[in-house]
């Protein structure tokens, strides 16, 4: 894994919430870090104790170094200061303060529709171009599936294409849409909407628009420089992925969905995969066998381990699917949930050791 | 009744529904079981692609799946009665970033279509049970805060007394539940005891905790520890306690907690009739 890192400058972890994205991506970070790499870690609303323990509790949004990991940096995404700074490095200040008094502006930010995944970008983008990092990790703000990631933050750029902006937009003239719009098709629609909706609305919108001019070319560049990045060779894509079947199944799907965008999947982690127990049976006294208790307790692990094989077969018709060019790590179900420097470092040590030197 | 059913990622959330659709099915009322977004989990569990027209899985159970923009279209072609400038405005590029994008819209399309049998707004719904297999935490709080904040914002107009009437269904306890899916994992029940806070405080309702994946064993503590130091033993016993002691940290919230058991199977149909089957009479 260590040879992989080395070769990115971005590597971005994707997945459905819940599978331990998050976990993974510090732990990656502690191992690029441990082999020299400046490493910056960008996470989203991470578990309390995981935050204290990389010291970016006290800080949310600033690049913090973690304690007890040279060379490693962490850094918490909120979306609503990232949009708000992001407007405020945009336009002037009056404009920026017209902007964050909007109510539709408020509800944009504060949903998490696209806005998520639209700041993340923007500060991927932002922590690369300082030139701090030798290596910047995206963990994804948790998605219903794998592939919302990647279309969300086209859905919001539509918002700030020419067309859109253009239509609601009302440079000064005291008139309403539906008396400014010419075109008899344009008026049908833009009636249709004020019916559905209410003038009321439709005046939110056109205020919420007349401020987005302005933020129009600043969007366009970003976009465009954050679509050049993610389609670099260095830039990578890691699935993260519970064991489940239709999550597998998901997983393919992503595969599919990378490839159309011609971006690069460099792995598979399927994470959770079965308790560390499961390894093997161990030794045990010999008297233990007279205790009927011990008898239930063998039958009770027969029943575990058979639920537990059937999982091997449906991975092993999942690789063949997803083909052998893409590396394929499973990671077992850590004791204790993974919350500490040291946690994040036993995951680190078993990712390299899974990865191993075939798939560098 | 509409049943919103959430929880962290990860904690079998569809599953849940899904079983809970079934159990309510079995006892005889009428229930449509509704997933959210564009990409459908149910076709997994019923053998059928659903979409905004349900598709029947007995006599009283049927499945659909409900998108943003679907559900904007029909309560527009409601509203407007004439078709062609239902089209014209779905094709118009404009309205079409517009529904993908403007803040709060297709929230409120789903649950303006969610609360519409209650609201009598809209085509009718002939199900006595609603069972949404809705987002996860995170994503579940902005789906009802777009309603509560375009209430505010919008003081007068066809969109801001949509949102009120959304909002009042919302918090009626004679028309919608919350019930919030658990694991016994730490994340999971921070999570969920969060989530639970701001329904209480924001939709001034009771959630019902569901507490997935309990693992029944036949062995107690005490003849566990017997056998420390062997692997399985101790894996058990670290299980036993972490469940224990999570279900104790739900239960002092004083919320109604019912527990599912951890099953020993992978197969998706199989796993939601046997949750169907412990559910006899514990979810509200």
């Amino acid at each position: 894994m260590i040879e992989t890192l080395k070769r990115h400058k971005v590597l971005i972890c994707a997945g459905t919430g819940g599978v331990g994205k998050t976990s993974i991506s510090a732990s990656l970070g502690v191992l690029a870090a441990g082999a020299g790499l400046k490493t910056l870690v960008l996470t989203i609303d991470p578990a309390q104790r995981l935050a204290q323990a990389l010291g970016i509790e006290a800080k949310p949004g600033e690049d913090c170094e973690v304690p007890t990991v040279p060379g490693l940096s962490a850094a918490m995404i909120e979306p609503r200061r990232e949009f708000d700074k992001f407007v405020l490095g945009s336009v002037d200040s009056a404009i920026a303060k017209g902007l964050f008094n909007n109510r539709l502006y408020q509800q944009l930010v504060s949903n998490l529709n696209g806005s998520q995944e639209f700041t993340s970008l923007v500060r991927l983008l932002e922590s690369v171009q300082s030139g701090k990092y030798d290596l910047v990790i995206l963990d994804t703000p948790p998605t219903q599936n794998a592939v919302d990631f990647l279309k969300a933050p086209e859905r919001l750029y539509a918002l700030f294409q020419d067309s859109v902006i253009g239509w609601f937009a009302n440079t000064g003239k005291n008139q309403g849409l539906v008396a400014r719009t010419l075109h008899r098709g344009t008026r049908i629609v833009t009636s249709a909407l004020e019916t559905a909706t209410g003038s009321r609305f439709i005046a939110e919108l056109t205020d919420f628009f007349n401020h987005l001019t302005h933020l129009q070319s600043k969007v366009a560049a970003v976009s465009r420089e954050v679509n050049q990045l993610l389609h670099s060779d260095k830039t990578g894509f890691l699935l993260v992925t519970g064991f489940d079947e239709t999550k597998l199944k998901e997983a393919l799907e992503f595969q599919q969905d990378l490839e159309r965008e011609k971006l690069r999947l460099i792995g598979v982690a399927v994470n959770r995969w079965v308790p560390e127990w499961a390894a093997g049976e161990s030794l045990w006294p010999e008297h233990w066998d007279q205790d009927p208790a011990f008898n239930q307790l063998k039958e009770f692990y027969a029943r575990f381990s058979a639920f537990f094989k059937n999982r091997q077969s449906v991975f092993e018709r999942f690789q063949r699917q997803i083909g052998g060019g893409v590396p394929v790590i499973k990671l077992p179900d850590f004791k204790n949930a993974v919350q500490g420097i040291e946690d994040l470092r036993v995951v680190a040590d078993t990712i390299e050791q899974k990865w191993g030197v075939e798939h560098e | 009744m509409i049943h919103f059913v959430t929880g962290k990622g990860g904690v079998g959330k569809s599953t849940v529904a899904a079983a809970l659709g079934l159990k309510l099915a079995s006892a005889g009322k009428r229930t449509l079981l509704v997933e959210l977004g564009e990409r459908g989990y149910f076709r997994h569990v019923f053998q059928g692609e659903a979409g905004i027209q349900p598709f029947a899985v007995n006599s009283h159970l049927s499945v659909t799946r409900w998108e943003g923009e679907a559900c904007l279209r029909e309560y527009l072609a409601y509203l407007l009665k004439i078709e062609t400038v239902v089209k014209l405005f779905f094709d118009n590029k404009v309205m079409r970033a517009l529904v993908q994008a403007a803040p709060a819209l297709r929230e409120l399309a789903l649950l303006g279509k969610i609360t519409s049998g209650a609201r009598r707004m809209g085509p009718p719904l002939l199900y006595d049970e609603l069972v949404i297999d809705t987002y996860s935490t995170g994503h579940f709080r902005a789906l009802w805060r777009a309603p509560v904040g375009l209430a505010e914002a919008i003081p007068f107009g066809p969109m801001g007394d949509q949102s009120r009437a959304i909002v009042r269904v919302l918090k009626d306890p004679a028309l919608t539940c919350y019930h919030i899916v658990m694991i016994p994992e730490e994340l999971p029940v921070t999570e969920g005891l969060e989530l639970a806070r701001d329904i209480q405080s924001e939709m001034e309702q009771r959630p019902s905790l569901i507490l997935n994946r309990w693992l029944d064993s036949p062995l107690t503590p005490a003849q566990l520890a017997k056998f420390s130091g062997h692997g399985f033993a101790d894996y058990l016993s670290l299980v036993l306690e972490r469940q224990t002691r999570l279900r104790a940290t739900a239960e002092a919230r004083g919320l109604p907690l019912t527990t599912l058991p951890w099953l020993f199977t992978e197969n998706v149909p199989e796993k939601v009739r046997q949750l169907a089957a412990s559910m006899s009479g514990a979810v509200p």
